[in-house]
């Protein structure tokens, strides 16, 4: 930000102010001016005064605080609103708007102008005597010592006052402050004041510290910090004696000098969450400890005591596992703090009114989803303003609210995050998307889809709800980019409409990328898992529900609809199997609007998996998105969907090539997965 | 982390100001131009911090205060007063109606930007 453009601004709100003062003081004169009127003349004036001191026009200000210490008087009602004050008013006016436009072209008056006005500015004084008309000099900021200065130890008491919670001061936050002059040596807490559990109010504060602090501050800089406590008996400081033995806190210590978080690959986590995660290393260190030496000297009657131990280690595990995704979790008010600006500003361009509610901010979400997640949700935001919500007439007319609704809330949902974006806008008009996807040639002249079906037109490649493009939201980013964008994340979006009642878009994401819920599968003897979230249902194929299409593709009925059927085995490149199907199990896979049914052998446990990476070790291969390790220690493949759904209609497309392909990957993927078992065997050992 | 911080001034010069210097350090800056509208930008939006001026129509910068500590949603929120005096009347005003801190006008963008830094919790660095 340059002096200039703040100037610019302070140059147009200043005019406003005077034409408001002045049309003020006329109001004064004719006597139809009432307390109100003074008030907010008197507010003129202040702010003129606080506005120009602060763009550095000092002359401004001091005139203008004269002229408010006698607005001031009147407002007191120590002076009287007499002709002579009017007048002086009305000068003072027109000279402040000389001043102004002095300062616009960036000329200095003449010496003559300048005695005329300090003649006039003392008249103004002369008025409102009585008054104080002493002048705030500038407040310079307080510099903190040159660093070259030599350390002093300081010793200090802070022992807050009760109240300091409920005035919005933090004092942890205080304390850690200090870092930023110096190095937290240690800081003890005093509990002494702590009153027992049922007597204890939240809001307040009971507890005092002892702060060590190494700096080359002064006392009043340190003093300076703890301003806002207020009581100056809170805080005593002085210099630490030598002596006393440095009785080290590591905890504390550890904590006080957190590094601050750099921007980008690192997190920054809050550090109740990192002791959580020692103490449970510590614990599991204890168990593992008490089963080696169970272990030892292993005798029959131990066994419960060893299975006990086991299952206190398996419990450590499974929570130190959980709070460690935890660590990479931020709560939504990050991401949801963007849009009351955004709306703002597009609310603004349209001249559309719009109220934005949010709720759910503090959900917490893994850090890679939310990055994901940024993109269709602004997205969404924009939409419904742009397309949602109607300007304020056509609202009216319609017997709304002139002010539009726009909603995000955010929960959590059995493992899922789900994110509503609403509006109470027009709605979707379906009969519009169906004359637009019949023109795009998307649905077959005469085709009658449901309104469900129409409202899923939405997210068709080139389909958009406006007719025209707007430059907002007219970034060639349509639904279905957003839908791509979530579905590659394991989400989901879906639409709900009433037209003339608003828009609701409902996305469900997994809390974190790294873990999904799995569905453990077999085929041809191997174990696949299938990401839950993508199956809609398991059926098991009726005799004669399989039906053969041409080109040696299949197509299975599934209540009343045709699916094309994947042989998994068959797909993956194992030995063609074609076995009778009424045997096997049909897993109807859903995604891009999209569904088939996938022919497995059998369906196994459903689990969470740890998503690990391929890419580092193996070229993408189609319809594998990653290998997870199985309780057993096997390596699974974990199968991708959409993947999967693109071969699928590869090879209804061209099943001649599909047996070469299929081969290809048939060599491919049983070595991916003997080398990563092998590389996680040495892990293992590396480990052990 | 970035934190959202609302501020309440009847002078579009402080808040462009204000909004400016926090800007730097990434905030989000809400305005709202007297005390009422600040009520209702809170209402809506969750602030890690208020700025309020004293004086301004509608509802002056203490009463907001005030309003704000009786508040379910926000009691707990920083509030720094901006006071043109400053006499200790003043901030003893600002204390008692529970106000955490006071900026004294005119102030640089540099001491608004470091007075901050020491009342938002978020903001540890």
């Amino acid at each position: 930000m340059t002096q200039e453009s703040l100037r610019e601004i302070f140059l147009e709100e200043a005019s406003e102010l005077l034409a408001e003062l002045e049309s003020g003081v006329l109001r004064l004169e004719s006597g139809a001016a009432d307390s109100d009127t003074i008030h907010a003349i008197f507010r003129c004036a202040h702010s003129l005064k606080g506005s120009s001191a602060m763009v550095g026009l000092d002359q401004m200000a001091h005139f203008a605080h004269a002229v408010e210490e006698l607005l001031n008087g009147l407002r007191s009602e120590n002076v009287q609103s007499t002709p002579r004050v009017v007048e002086l008013l009305l000068t003072s006016t027109d000279t402040l708007r000389r001043m102004l436009e002095e300062s616009r072209r960036n000329e200095s008056c003449s010496a003559e102008d300048e005695h005329v006005r300090e003649s006039l500015q003392a008249a103004l004084r002369d008025v409102a005597a009585g008054c104080d008309t002493e002048i705030e000099p500038p407040r310079t900021t307080t510099s903190l010592a040159p660093p070259s200065e030599p350390k002093t130890t300081y010793d200090i008491r802070f022992r807050p006052p009760r109240d300091l919670l409920r005035r919005g001061l933090d004092p942890i936050h205080l304390i850690m402050q200090l870092e930023r002059i110096g190095t937290l040596v240690r800081v003890s807490p005093d509990m002494s004041d702590l009153p027992e559990l049922e007597q204890m109010s939240p809001e307040e504060c009971y507890l005092g510290w002892d702060i060590r602090l190494e700096t080359n501050a002064t006392v009043e800089a340190i003093a300076e910090r703890f301003e806002f406590v207020g009581d100056p008996a809170a805080i005593s400081i002085r210099a630490a004696s030598d002596d006393g033995p440095e009785t080290m806190d590591r905890e504390t210590r550890a904590r006080g000098s957190a590094p601050p978080s750099v921007e980008g690959s690192s997190l920054r986590v809050g550090t109740d969450k990192v002791d959580r995660l020692i103490d449970l290393v510590g614990e599991l260190v204890i168990t593992q400890s008490m089963i080696v030496r169970t272990v030892g000297h292993f005798a029959p009657e131990d066994l419960p005591s060893l299975e006990e131990s086991v299952a206190r280690m398996d419990r450590q595990a499974r929570e130190l596992h959980e709070r460690m995704m935890a660590v990479r979790t931020v709560p939504l008010r990050s991401l949801l703090g963007r849009f009351p600006r955004l709306v703002r500003d597009v609310a603004a361009e349209q001249s559309k009114q719009i109220r934005l509610e949010t709720d759910g901010e503090d959900t917490e979400i893994d850090k890679a989803v939310m990055d994901l997640l940024a993109d269709p949700l602004n997205h969404l935001v924009r939409n419904a303003i742009d397309h949602g919500i109607e300007d304020p007439a056509t609202r009216q007319a319609a017997g709304k609210n002139p002010a539009g609704v726009v909603r995000i809330a955010a929960r959590q949902s059995a493992g899922q995050l789900l994110i509503e974006v609403s509006d109470d806008g027009r709605g979707l008009d379906l009969d519009a998307i169906l004359a637009k996807a019949a023109d795009l040639g998307v649905t077959a002249p005469g085709e009658t889809p449901s309104d469900e079906e129409i409202r899923d037109l939405i997210f068709h490649p080139g389909l958009s709800t406006a007719e025209k493009v707007t430059q907002i939201s007219g970034r060639g980013v349509g639904m279905d980019v957003v839908r791509k964008k979530l579905e590659s994340a394991g989400g989901r979006i879906a639409v709900e409409s009433q037209c003339g009642q608003g828009t609701r878009f409902l996305v469900s994401l997994p809390l974190t990328l790294a873990i999904i819920e799995g569905q453990c599968l077999k085929a041809a003897g191997r174990t696949y898992v299938l990401p839950l979230t993508a199956i809609a249902e398991s059926v098991r194929p009726g005799a004669g529900s399989i039906s053969q299409m041409p080109r040696g593709a299949e197509a299975i009925l599934v209540r009343g609809k045709a699916l094309p059927l994947v042989r998994l085995a068959d797909l993956l490149g194992h030995d063609t199997d074609r076995a009778d199907a009424t045997e096997k199990i049909a897993v109807v896979v859903t995604q891009d609007g999209f569904s088939a049914a996938v022919l497995v052998d059998e369906l196994s446990s459903q689990q969470q998996v740890v998503i690990k990476s391929l890419n580092t070790h193996f070229t993408r291969s189609d319809g594998i998105s990653g290998a997870t390790i199985l309780g057993d220690g096997r390596v699974a493949m974990i199968l991708d969907v959409a993947g999967l759904l693109a071969l699928a209609r590869r090879s209804r497309g061209d099943s001649g090539d599909r047996q070469l392909r299929g081969r290809a990957r048939a060599a491919a993927i049983p070595a991916a997965a003997a080398a990563f078992s092998a590389e996680s065997a040495t892990g293992t050992e590396g480990r052990t | 982390m970035a934190s959202t911080v609302v501020i309440a001034d009847d002078s579009r010069t402080v808040r462009r100001m204000v909004r400016e210097a926090l800007e730097q350090d990434s905030h989000l800056v809400l305005e709202a131009c007297d005390g009422q509208d600040a009520l209702t930008v809170l209402e809506s939006n969750a602030a890690d911090l208020v700025i309020t001026d004293v004086n301004m129509p509608r509802m002056d910068g203490l009463s907001l205060v005030r309003a704000i500590r009786q508040s379910q949603q926000n009691r707990f929120v920083p509030i720094l007063v901006l006071t043109t005096e400053s006499g200790s009347d003043m901030k003893q005003k600002g204390r008692d109606a529970g106000a955490t801190g006071w900026i004294v006008k005119p102030f640089e963008a540099g001491t608004l930007r470091e007075v901050v830094r020491r009342v938002l919790r978020k903001d540890a660095a």
